[in-house]
């Protein structure tokens, strides 16, 4: 299982299903500058930036992967804007060429002589910061499920899809429990798809990281989660040791209380699929321009 | 891939294989052989997938190595590398990229390298590697020398290999391997990518003598599409990794 070569013809799906209820426009706990929403968009924007340059072969970007952003707030549906928007399904190689917009930056990079220099690079958005409504999770994973459904019918000897989910709060419409347990019972050939869960929070609060027991859960919601949360394939578990992450045969895909430094690695963690290296971006940035 | 060719001036005989990925054109093989008999140089360059240009890299590099007569020294070698780095940069320069690709150009391109030269008259040979492009030197049916991997199992996926930026990658300089070696009449060279070369010495190192012989007698032989045929089952017997082949042999006959 999870072996299948992910090529042009046999491509892989990557679902980012993002909470944009009005309880992400709080800070972090300590942070009172910084949105959890503005936070997790910039990790998303990255995330994308990261899985096309992996499929950029000189002038052309492969398509090795197709990409779903869904968000659910006030709405439910894609999230990403500008020409993709009202999209679910995009091929990374679209995602390459229609960006919102792309930012000037600058990278810092060694000179050859010992030192540092900054240079300047283009980065692009695909989606902005979202903190409105309730937390509509039930239907948003009935959304993934059906995006996923057809895939699956169309892709059966593909690398199985991957959901990574973010949210921090209970679902305001049901229990996901039930529609959580169909998506991790759809399968290829490779075998079923991943779906991977990352609560953030706004309190201070201990962080539980890929936990393979849920005795250490003394919150429901988070027992839930767990519940609703793949094993960690061997390939996902070597990406999460080159992280220096504590993950081991029988962890779930599943944080609980994550910090901003948790929500980079669940990302890295959950979109190296066959044991690429993960891609660090966050020491790349220096400043926006 | 291209047409296994014989080739024979004076006391050199040469023939060469290329074959993409499954799934990939020919056009699509980031390995490339150069060869001129003029000075007895034989290269071959195994651009890396992830890199930008790294097909045009690599043909860059076997191309201008073996028309030069220097660039056997580690020292020389950083600097022919630079200098074709630079000739690559400039060629990008030209293009207006889209922002994927001028970031993926910014970090340059990288491919593995191994050329040869052989002095047949003096009975030496000299070569200069960076990566894990191989040279094996086969006398009387054994391998006499492998370089600059010598074990299956030391093949890895990391390997360091020559950048079009050598500012950005200084560190690479310190892992150019050359060396010398003698030579007798009916030694036999190999220059082998990286997939294919890890196969070869495992089979060497297995004693699968029966399986060298049949690559032995395809790669002699004048059928490509059964010596294609023969590499596609070793990869799906997963014996071979699935990655471009580039395949030189040279064959010297001293009188």
């Amino acid at each position: 299982m999870y072996s299948a070569q992910i090529t042009r013809s046999n491509p892989t799906c990557i679902v980012l299903l993002l909470d944009q209820s009005g309880s992400m426009s709080d800070p972090f706990s300590g942070d009172t500058a910084s949105k959890k929403s503005d936070f997790v968009a910039e990790v998303v924007n990255h995330t994308l930036h990261d899985l096309v340059i992996r499929c950029t072969k000189t002038e052309e970007v492969r398509n090795y992967y197709y990409v779903a952003v869904i968000g659910y707030g006030r709405v439910v549906g894609p999230a990403f804007r500008g020409p993709l928007a009202s999209r679910n399904l995009v091929s990374i190689s679209d995602v390459a060429d229609y960006p919102l917009q792309v930012k000037n930056s600058y990278k810092r990079v060694a000179d050859g002589a010992g030192g540092w220099v900054e240079i300047p690079i283009r980065y692009p958005v695909w989606i902005n910061p979202l903190a409105d409504g309730k937390t509509p999770m039930c239907e948003a994973l009935t959304l993934v499920k059906n995006i996923l459904e057809n895939w699956v019918a169309e892709h059966p000897q593909g690398f199985p899809p991957t959901v990574l989910h973010l949210t921090d709060g209970e679902s305001s419409d049901g229990d996901p429990d039930y529609v959580g347990r169909q998506i991790m019972a759809l399968k290829t050939g490779d075998g079923p798809v991943l779906l991977f869960n990352c609560h953030i929070t706004s309190l201070r609060r201990d962080k539980i990281e890929y936990p393979s027991d849920e005795t250490v859960l003394s919150d429901g919601f988070a027992r839930t989660l767990f519940q609703i949360s793949s094993h960690l394939p061997e390939n996902f578990l070597a990406a999460a040791a080159q992280l220096g992450v504590r993950a081991r045969p029988g962890s779930r895909g599943f944080v609980f209380n994550a910090d901003p430094s948790s929500i980079v690695q669940f990302y890295e963690i959950g979109t190296s699929l066959t044991g690429m290296t993960p891609y660090r971006w966050m020491d790349d940035r220096t400043e926006s321009a | 891939m291209t047409s296994p060719k014989k080739s024979q001036l004076g006391k050199v005989s040469l023939r060469q294989f290329l074959h993409p990925k499954t799934g990939h054109t020919p056009a699509e093989c980031e390995d490339a052989i150069a060869y001129n008999l003029g000075n007895n140089r034989f290269a071959i360059a195994d651009g890396a997938t992830e890199a930008f240009d790294a097909r045009n890299w690599a043909d860059q590099l076997v191309a201008s190595w073996v028309l030069r007569e220097d660039a056997l020294s580690s020292a020389d070698f950083w600097d022919f590398i630079t200098e074709q780095g630079l000739i690559l940069s400039a060629s990008w320069s030209k293009l207006r990229l889209p922002w994927y690709s001028e970031e993926k150009a910014r970090a340059g391109s990288f491919a593995a390298f191994i050329g040869i030269e052989i002095d047949i008259d003096a009975g030496s040979w000299q070569a200069i590697a960076l990566g894990d492009s191989c040279l094996i030197q086969l006398r009387n049916s054994q391998v006499i020398n492998a370089l600059p991997i010598a074990a299956s199992t030391e093949f890895n996926s990391t390997p360091i290999l020559a950048p079009s930026n050598t500012y950005l990658q200084s560190e690479a300089a310190l892992q150019i391997v050359s060396k010398t070696g003698d030579l007798e009449n009916g030694d036999k060279f190999l220059l082998l990518s990286d997939a294919v070369a890890a196969w070869f010495l495992r089979i060497f190192e297995d004693q699968d003598l029966g399986l060298l012989h049949h690559f032995a007698s395809l790669f002699n032989g004048d059928d490509e599409v059964t010596l294609v045929n023969f590499f596609e089952t070793e990869r799906s017997a997963q014996r071979l990794k699935d990655d471009d082949i580039a395949v030189l042999g040279i064959e010297v006959s001293r009188i």
